[in-house]
């Protein structure tokens, strides 16, 4: 048994990490799930997760250990939604339950009220349209490709931390990274954008 | 490692976007940032071992060691942390015993529950 | 003396404490009772390859397997193979549905259970063509 205080992380530093990382966490989510309220549900499950599990692990763990939890419960909770989807257009349509190919549960989730677009007082025009088309196209890339897209290029981390995050081989961090920046190039083109290809 | 879309800019367009969260959104998360810290797992347990450690040596009539007290108070959090977690998959496994009941005895094949 | 008798103690109860939430070591088939022997008999050759918590689970259902109606127990005994024979994953995934399911507001689920078991019936009595297996997520 342990008595020592060595590297662990304190109650601070744990605070201090949650602090930095709690809202590109919750953009996570939203981007995986697309309600507000269930983004804040996972981002508050994966903080608890992190500190019951893990808040005694020095604190240069912590970033990896949180991606790999938030990637999970991102996970967990975008199935349960499925299900529930499922049985919700079940029961208003009655569409047969294995046509799951054809049927995007999403579509059913995004309603008007989801605000996350709201609060933009100080940006300009540009950027707001920007801003929703680049976060359009992020929600529609597959799980694994945003994933990686994310955690390299927002969050830092490496192509080894990338991996040990989200549990797959250093070579599928650099697939899903490509083939993400390659559906976001040629969606930004589609669009018109152009000052953001090199 | 090449990309053909300049990274940096979509970085810095994300971060303005989290600067420009809802207050609402940003109390809720501080909110589940201290209820997680409420939860810290710490292997310090030095606290209380000091402090039993450091009273049963001055306790001249009870004449308690401080490995006894050391001991003592070591049994006691492991008693704690094991009665918790035992009551915890107690409740869990009990749960999932009425599930599985239920599946296995219920209106619906089980293929209608299963990907 | 008294550091030896501490030393001792602690090592004893954390021992003997650390144990209780453990999981069972798995059991041979010949330690079963007869009615646990009875409820898993559609598993029992499969019995001495599952892990320790499946066997657990498995043992806990049966608890409750003397009370229920005959039907149910046929039911029960009829599914159990299929039950075994999933992943843990898909067996954890079930659990879920279900529990969501039973959110669902009594007259829907009345009506949901009509219509799959109403499809399932037409299953059984449709001709049978090459099936497709739905493809298993990754």
């Amino acid at each position: 048994m342990h008595l020592g205080v060595g590297k662990l992380a304190s109650r601070n530093e744990l605070s201090e990490f949650l602090a930095s990382v709690e809202r590109r966490a919750y953009k996570q989510g939203l981007f995986a799930v697309r309600d507000e309220h269930v983004a804040l549900d996972i981002v508050q499950d994966a903080m608890l997760k992190l500190a019951e599990k893990y808040g005694d692990k020095p604190l240069a763990e912590l970033p990896m250990l949180f991606q790999r939890i938030l990637q999970n419960t991102i996970r967990d909770f975008y199935r349960r939604q499925k299900v529930r989807s499922m049985w919700t257009t079940l029961m208003s349509s009655l569409i047969p339950q294995h046509d799951e190919s054809d049927y995007d549960p999403l579509d059913t989730l995004q309603d008007d009220d989801n605000k996350s677009q709201s609060a933009r007082p100080d940006a300009s025009l540009e950027q707001s349209q920007l801003l929703v088309i680049i976060e359009t196209e992020l929600g529609k890339l597959p799980a694994r490709q945003r994933e990686a897209f994310l955690l390299r290029y927002w969050e830092d981390m490496d192509t080894a931390e990338t991996a040990a995050a989200m549990g797959c081989s250093e070579g599928s961090v650099k697939t899903h990274c490509s083939r993400a920046t390659h559906a976001l190039a040629a969606a930004l083109r589609a669009q018109g954008v152009t000052n953001y290809e090199i | 490692m090449k990309s053909n879309i300049k990274t940096h800019l979509i970085k810095e367009l994300l971060n303005t976007s989290t600067s420009q969260l809802a207050p609402a959104t940003l109390e809720k998360l501080r909110g589940a940032r201290s209820h997680a810290l409420e939860h810290q797992r710490t292997r310090r347990s030095a606290p209380a071992l000091a402090w039993l450690g450091h009273h049963g040596g001055h306790n001249d009539s009870f004449h308690m060691s401080k490995s006894m007290g050391w001991a003592v108070a070591a049994l006691f959090v492991v008693f704690l942390i094991s009665g918790a977690s035992y009551w915890r998959s107690y409740t869990t496994e009990h749960e999932i015993c009425d599930v599985d009941i239920s599946i296995l005895t219920g209106d619906l094949p089980i293929h209608v529950y299963v990907d | 003396m008294l550091r030896a008798f501490a030393s001792l103690t602690l090592a004893v109860s954390l021992s003997a404490l650390l144990c209780l939430p453990a999981h069972a070591a798995t059991q041979p088939w010949s330690a079963l009772t007869p009615m646990q022997q009875e409820a898993l008999a559609p598993i029992a050759h499969e019995w001495s390859t599952m892990p320790d918590i499946q066997q657990k689970r498995l043992l806990a259902t049966t608890k409750r397997y003397p009370q229920l109606s005959p039907r149910k127990k046929q039911l029960f005994l009829t599914r159990l193979t299929e039950w075994s024979k999933l992943t843990p994953e898909q067996r954890n995934r079930a659990r879920e549905k279900y529990k969501a399911f039973s959110k669902v507001p009594p007259e829907k689920r009345e009506e949901i259970k009509r219509l799959v078991l109403q499809r399932e019936a037409e299953k059984l009595s449709a001709v049978p063509s090459s099936a497709v297996a739905p493809t298993a997520e990754k």
